[in-house]
């Protein structure tokens, strides 16, 4: 399953929204994440591993906010828990997958690449591959991890007042909860 | 945070990300969750996101300095809520709440 020039040019539209919303949210997340003391490397190796918006913006507004780390860590795990039905869902689609490929894909997985993936998935007559779909969750990975890097080095030079701040954690939590669909 | 701080939550935070996100796909290969584990698995992210919301928008005691400081935020998260309805995008729901909340400040 080789991805030649035009494939990764069309696949990189049909990222490219989620790109541009993870720049625009990754940087107040590097700023954030500056206050509470990550360097940009740190940042940038949180964002390219563990790769969670809400996870990363709920250890830095928790630990603004002065939460035991106990705390943090329970609230996030529980959180990340909806990552077990995204990746229940795409298990119909890997079946003939290589093993380090859907390991690659599955660890790269987050709401808005799930739900870009999915709907290319179920367009059905196997048009979207694996390879496909790994290269989007790259893409967006890169986007968001170089945004928080940049918003680490940004943060730097500006504070955001930690209510503002806190407040835009709360804005994107009312999205997440609107988007949901109650009983599946 | 220290150093240690930092890779205590990064390292239990990655391995329960890893878990959640690596484990289903493989193990399921192909199969369908039994469909009451589905449910209640899909129960959890409303829960979750609910609590969240809440924890940050209400405090017991929240209108002992008055009515306006503990109502503001209530008032730009309804703000948010409509443009999440609109738009379900994260970043025009961060914009939008974050502008209503600091112009509310100004009241």
């Amino acid at each position: 399953m080789s991805l030649d020039r035009t494939t990764i040019t069309n696949v990189f539209h049909i990222a490219l929204p989620v790109i541009l919303g993870y720049i625009g949210i990754g940087i107040p997340c590097g700023i954030m994440e500056n206050q509470i003391g990550f360097n940009a490397l740190m940042a940038f190796v949180m964002s390219m591993t563990f790769y969670s918006g809400a996870g990363q913006f709920m250890i830095a507004g928790m630990t603004l906010g002065g939460s035991p780390l106990l705390s943090v860590i329970a609230s996030v795990s529980f959180v990340n828990t909806r990552q077990l039905l995204y990746s229940a869902a795409f298990s119909p689609f890997f079946t003939e997958a290589r093993k380090r490929l859907t390991f690659l894909f599955s660890a790269t997985v987050t709401d808005e690449s799930f739900g870009v993936n999915f709907s290319q998935f179920m367009k059905g007559s196997g048009a979207w591959t694996p390879s496909q779909a790994t290269l989007v969750n790259l893409f967006c990975m890169t986007s968001w991890g170089v945004s928080n890097a940049i918003g680490v080095l940004v943060g730097s030079a500006l504070t955001i007042p930690t209510a503002i701040a806190s407040f835009a954690m709360t804005s994107i939590f009312i999205c997440l909860l609107v988007s949901q669909k109650i009983g599946g | 945070m220290s150093i240690n701080d930092f890779l205590i939550v990064y390292a239990t935070c990655l391995i329960t990300m890893l878990l959640c996100r690596c484990v289903p796909i493989f193990c399921l290969k192909g199969r369908d969750l039994p469909e009451n584990v589905c449910t209640a698995l899909s129960l959890i992210p409303p829960a979750a996101f609910a609590a969240l919301v809440a924890n940050d928008l209400f405090t017991p005691g929240m209108f002992d300095a008055g009515l306006w400081p503990a109502a503001m935020p209530l008032v730009a998260g309804c703000v948010v809520v409509v443009i999440a309805f609109k738009t379900h995008s994260l970043l025009w729901c961060a914009i939008a709440g974050v502008a209503s909340y600091a112009l509310l400040m100004l009241i």
